[in-house]
């Protein structure tokens, strides 16, 4: 799954520690996000997306969306 | 023991108490571990010099184990900053996926195996290959078990 995830966090000028922190998860699982290996679940999901202030689905990028 | 079964559910659990019971757990395993070295000295005659060293070089090895949980964990008590970053980390959805995951393919691989060891062992050693089929049952009869039990709770 594709993610925006990346782009809103250097929006931000915030690295991925500090965005890992500020969701409570590894700087490790927000690279995995960010590179789409990893699917989060969803309350990670409205997690990250309520912390960027935005809808679950302008975060994170589903397949039929994408097309 | 109660954060013990909601970490197991995937549940939300005070991470503090958990810290503290694996401080109390580090001290039953250095007890264990002691238990076992004065078995081992109190008798007399073991089946063969290999199972006295067993149990010697085990029991050791269960204390110091218990003792370096033990020593971890206080640590991690007496240092908040230090705790909430393995709380984190521990409670990391990903890191839970990838241990449960890991466990998951452990055992269907580890069947595999003890199938294989079955049906070689028993033109063997038939006793051997009895003790592994009854370990098969058993681990089939636990995952059958927690199928019931998560069914129901979920």
């Amino acid at each position: 799954m594709r993610t925006r995830i990346q782009e809103l966090r250097k929006q931000r000028k915030m690295s991925q520690e500090e965005l890992a922190e500020a969701v409570g998860v590894t700087r490790q699982t927000i690279t995995s996000l960010e590179c789409g290996k990893y699917v989060a679940s969803l309350p990670l999901a409205h997690r990250i997306a309520r912390f960027f202030g935005m809808a679950i689905e302008e975060v994170f990028l589903f397949e039929e969306e994408e097309s | 023991m109660r954060e013990w079964i909601k970490a197991m559910n995937g549940e939300d659990y005070d991470y503090r108490k958990m810290v503290k019971s694996r401080v109390v757990l580090g001290k039953v395993y250095m007890l264990l571990g002691v238990l076992e070295i004065l078995v081992m000295c109190m008798t007399v005659q073991m089946p063969g010099e290999s199972a006295g060293d067993f149990y010697l070089a085990s029991g050791i090895a269960i204390v110091a184990c218990g003792f370096l949980i033990m020593r971890k964990n206080r640590r991690l008590l007496s240092f908040e900053q230090e705790m909430s970053k393995m709380e984190i980390r521990e409670k990391d959805e990903r890191f839970r996926r990838i241990g449960t995951r890991s466990w998951a393919m452990a055992g269907y691989v580890m069947m595999i195996g003890l199938y294989a060891a079955v049906l070689i062992l028993m033109a063997v050693d038939q006793q051997t290959a009895r003790v592994l089929v009854l370990v098969m049952l058993a681990f089939w009869i636990l995952v059958l078990g927690f199928q019931i039990y998560f069914r129901k709770t979920m």
